[in-house]
This record gives structure tokens, C-alpha cells and sequence, in this order.
């Protein structure tokens, strides 16, 4: 319910009936939405970073599950996949910076390898056009939570006894990874990729660090134009807020359709 | 090739400690100029400020843990009821459709699209408000955990109580809870990460004036105030460490 109250709000004033600088309807800021093309070019850098993201982290975290699975599954190294985790998107934002910018730690690491001669030789990772700095802390976040989840589907599907029945009758390594441990974690682990996928979308804290200064990531772009002091920036700011929410509605809607987000207890 | 799959390993592991060594070295740096690998001096100055009067570090850990604490302890148990009735309804599809918005939204734009009631009500700026936006989030989430845990085995165990004359009452304390001991322990524990880790939509709701550590973090960062950023940042993280560690723990015992 607060979220359609705030929803109805947001619609409200972006066709000026509410708001500090109301002046009945008008479809104005809607306009504005619409020409500025502020919003698809937001969504579209947010979009794409979250692919390469998820991309990244599932391809990553297939290598490490296939390759080391009782080491995530049992004994003392499974916690550490569990750091990541632990680890708030503000402080893993604070710590790509310390690390990568031109006088972080791997500037250093570079300057003392003779690698660079000064830290302006350093390539810009935070903050940078191409957005490695939000890259690198999301893969890593995403690819300790994707190994764990990946890890329970390989134990909880018998994934091992699979491989070995499919050994038995002339598959080789390469074959049973392609034709049936692979197929079976990601047709399993759909719905919470999609899920981390629109978390990533979402995401604030690590753009805010380490994002450049346009196009913004979406989150950032419509939270800094509501703290913006142009009051003309309010409603158009709801109106991407409001565009935004009809969008995530849509793909859990659709995923609710397919009965991806829920499935009925036995 | 085993030599080469342990030596990637072993970066890995590397890979995963690494921040939190890299965090108590900034954290505990005096003097750490470029091009230095590692700091110059050491002090126990910034760590020490924690405890003295009137320290940000200190006021934001009481803020934080006060804020998650009591959205912890009111979102479990009213998501754990709440949950039984959305698992038995027959909109149940639609219901958890609706539990799924709150969270995967971005919590800065529905603190943005929500304010405008909590300046109405004179709750921005205010614990209480930060708290209230929190449980908008930490609420549905719990919908979500619960709603699978009510499979048919535990409701059978739910009707055998009611059909041996056992009341509501004794049905949740007696059959309901210690049979979600497991969920429930996880549940508290994902309820407490999220609140503690939230950022966001605490900064919106709270207008700056609400200090808990992310929002510490965050100025600190802003001030370039280095040790403080690390050291808050180290307080932010032991907690979830030392949770994660238990919930696995548990969860390990449970399989």
C-alpha cells in the first residue's frame, strides 16, 4: 500500500496537481520526460552495466562452482565466500576507490613495479567513462553470492551423480559441463539472477562513489534531481520515478507470470 | 595442473580476505603517502576517538544498531504472522507480487516517491521515520522469506493443534514457532543485515540529521577523511561478518 500511495503521489505531481510549484494539470514535465531523453540514456548505461555485471559474475561463478566445489560447499573456505557478502555497497564503493584510483594501492603496486612512473600514468578505473570502478565492486559482490548459489544447486540436484552417470555413458568433462551441469544451475537459478539483476539496476551507493558525472546511473540521476535546488527538476524527477517503477512492475510481473518469482508448496 | 587450480585458489582466498586486511590498514594508518606501499606509521589515535565524547562514530553505532534492532524485532514476528494469512489466501500470487516491489525497487527512489507523506506527518529527520521507511522495506522482504516455510506438512501440524483443542495462541507458541526455530533465527539475522546495511533511503528519510554509520561512511568519504571512513567502515562490516558466519552455521546444522 505505501508504495502505490507514493506512486499515486509521484503521478500527481508530475502532471503538476501536487507539489511546492503546482499549477494545475499540465502535461508539461511529461514533455520535458520525453524530449530530454535524460531518462533512456540513464536507463540504457544502467541497463547495459547490469548485463556485463551479471554476465561477468555468472561466467566467473560457473568457473570457481565447477572448479572448486567442496571448497565452496564444506569445510573453513566455504566462509570465506561469505566476506563479499558481509561487506555494505557504500564500503565496497569506498574500497574500489581506495584501491584503484591513480594514488590508491594498485597505483603504488605499479609505480613500485616500474610499471608507471607517476601516478598519472595510472589508468582512470573510478569514475572513469567506461564505469570499470562500478564494474569491479559489483562482479565481485555478485560472483561471491552467484558461486554460494550455484554451489547449493550442485549439491541440492546431485549434480556430481549426474556428471558421473553421464561419464558412464561416454560423455566427456567438456560435454557433461555444457549439456548438464551448466544448463541445470542457470535454469535453476534463473529467477534470482533476474532478481540480483534488477537489485543491480537498483543499486545506489556504488554509482554514487564511483559513477561518472553523465549519464548517470538511474538511481543517482533521479535522487539527484530531487535534491537539486531547481524546483522544476521535482516533477520531472517523479515523472522517471514513476517510469522506473512501471518498468520493474512490469519484469516482476512478467516473471510472476511465468511463475518464475513463486512456486507453490507441496 | 592441480598445481595451477590451487595456486588460483589460493588468489582467490587472497582475493577474499584481502579488503578486510586493506580496511585495518587504512583504518590504522597515521601517515601513508604515494607512492608507499604501505603506511609509513601506525596509531591507534582514530580508534581511540571512538570512545571519546561526543564521537560521531560512537552516536552512529548507537543510531544504527537502535534502528536495526527495532526493525528487526517488529518486521520478523508481524511478517511471520502476516505470512500464514498471505500463504493461505487464494490471491496469494498477486499478494507476493505486491511484497516483491518494495525491496526491488531502489530504496532511494521509493524513499523519494514516499516523502512527501513522512514530511506530512513530520517524521523526516527523525529516528522514528527511518525507522517506519525501513519496515516498508524489511516487511515485504520477510513476506517473501516466511512464504514458502508454510508448506503443507507445518499447516497439517497447525490444524492437528486446533483439532486437539489448542487455541491460537498456543498453536503459535507452542507447534508454530519452534517448529521455524531455523527460518526464523535466519530471518532475524536478514532483517538486522538489511537495516544495518541500508543507506539510501535512510539518508532521504533522515534529511542528513539521522547519523547512523552508513550515513558516517558516506561523509566521511565526502571530508576525504580516510581513517575515519576505514575505521567506520570496519565497525560496519564485524557484525555482518560474525551474522553470516552464525546463519551459515545454522544453516549447515539444518542440512
Amino acid at each position: 500500500m505505501p508504495l502505490f500511495a507514493g506512486l499515486g503521489y509521484a503521478l500527481l505531481n508530475s502532471f503538476g496537481l501536487a507539489g511546492i510549484i503546482s499549477n494545475g494539470f499540465t502535461l508539461s514535465y511529461w514533455h520535458i520526460f520525453f524530449t530530454s531523453g535524460e531518462f533512456e540514456k540513464s536507463f540504457l548505461y544502467s541497463f547495459i552495466l547490469t548485463l556485463v555485471i551479471l554476465l561477468l559474475s555468472v561466467i566467473i561463478s560457473l568457473i570457481i562452482c565447477i572448479s572448486y566445489n567442496s571448497n565452496v560447499n564444506t569445510g573453513k573456505s566455504a566462509y570465506l565466500f561469505y566476506i563479499p557478502l558481509a561487506i555494505p555497497f557504500m564500503v565496497a564503493g569506498f574500497l574500489t576507490y581506495q584501491l584503484f584510483n591513480p594514488t590508491g594501492f594498485f597505483s603504488r603496486v605499479a609505480y613500485s613495479l616500474h610499471l608507471t612512473s607517476s601516478h598519472s600514468n595510472f589508468p582512470d578505473i573510478t569514475n572513469d567513462a567506461l564505469s570499470i570502478g562500478i564494474v569491479i565492486t559489483h562482479v565481485f559482490i555478485a560472483t561471491a553470492f552467484l558461486t554460494i548459489l550455484f554451489a547449493g544447486i550442485f549439491k541440492n540436484e546431485k549434480i556430481e551423480e549426474l556428471a558421473i552417470l553421464a561419464t558412464s555413458i561416454g560423455a566427456n568433462r567438456r560435454e557433461i559441463n555444457r549439456r548438464v551441469v551448466i544448463p541445470i544451475i542457470l535454469k535453476k537459478t534463473f529467477p534470482s539472477i533476474t532478481l540480483y539483476g534488477i537489485f543491480i539496476l537498483s543499486s545506489y551507493e556504488i554509482p554514487l562513489l564511483l559513477g561518472r558525472q553523465t549519464p548517470q546511473f538511474i538511481s543517482v540521476a533521479i535522487a539527484n534531481k530531487f535534491q537539486k535546488f531547481n524546483l522544476q527538476d521535482i516533477p520531472l524527477a517523479y515523472c522517471m520515478a514513476v517510469v522506473y517503477t512501471f518498468i520493474i512492475i512490469f519484469i516482476l510481473f512478467y516473471l510472476s507470470k511465468r511463475n518464475k518469482l513463486y512456486h507453490e508448496n507441496d | 595442473m592441480k598445481t595451477i587450480k590451487g595456486g588460483f585458489l589460493g588468489l582467490l582466498f587472497g582475493m577474499l580476505i584481502f579488503p578486510i586486511l586493506f580496511m585495518l590498514m587504512l583504518a590504522f594508518s597515521l601517515t601513508w603517502r604515494y607512492p608507499q606501499l604501505i603506511p609509513e606509521s601506525f596509531s591507534l589515535h582514530t580508534f581511540l576517538n571512538i570512545f571519546s565524547s561526543g564521537s560521531n562514530i560512537l552516536g552512529g553505532l548507537i543510531n544504527s544498531l537502535l534502528i536495526a534492532i527495532v526493525v528487526t524485532l517488529v518486521a520478523v514476528p508481524l511478517a511471520f504472522y502476516i505470512s500464514k494469512q498471505v500463504a493461505a489466501n487464494s490471491k496469494r500470487k498477486y499478494l507476493i507480487l505486491c511484497a516483491y516491489l518494495p525491496f526491488t525497487l531502489s530504496p532511494v527512489i521509493y524513499a523519494a516517491c514516499l516523502n512527501y507523506y513522512f514530511v506530512l506527518a513530520g517524521l523526516n529527520g527523525t529516528i522514528f521515520g527511518v525507522i517506519l521507511a525501513q519496515l516498508i522495506i524489511v516487511f515485504p522482504y520477510n513476506i517473501i522469506l516466511f512464504i514458502t516455510h508454510w508448506n503443507t506438512q507445518i499447516n497439517s501440524y497447525s490444524d492437528l493443534t486446533a483439532t486437539l483443542g489448542g487455541n491460537r495462541i498456543q498453536t503459535y507458541f507452542k507447534v508454530l514457532i519452534p517448529l521455524s526455530k531455523t527460518i526464523l533465527l535466519i530471518a532475524f539475522f536478514q532483517s538486522f543485515l538489511i537495516s544495518w546495511f541500508e543507506f539510501g533511503l535512510t539518508n532521504f528519510i533522515g534529511i542528513g540529521q539521522v547519523n547512523t554509520l552508513t550515513i558516517r561512511v558516506y561523509q566521511y568519504i565526502n571530508e576525504a577523511n580516510v581513517q575515519l571512513a576505514a575505521l567506520s567502515s570496519l565497525i560496519l562490516i564485524l557484525p555482518p561478518l560474525f551474522m553470516l558466519w552464525l546463519n551459515k552455521r545454522i544453516m549447515f546444522h539444518q542440512i
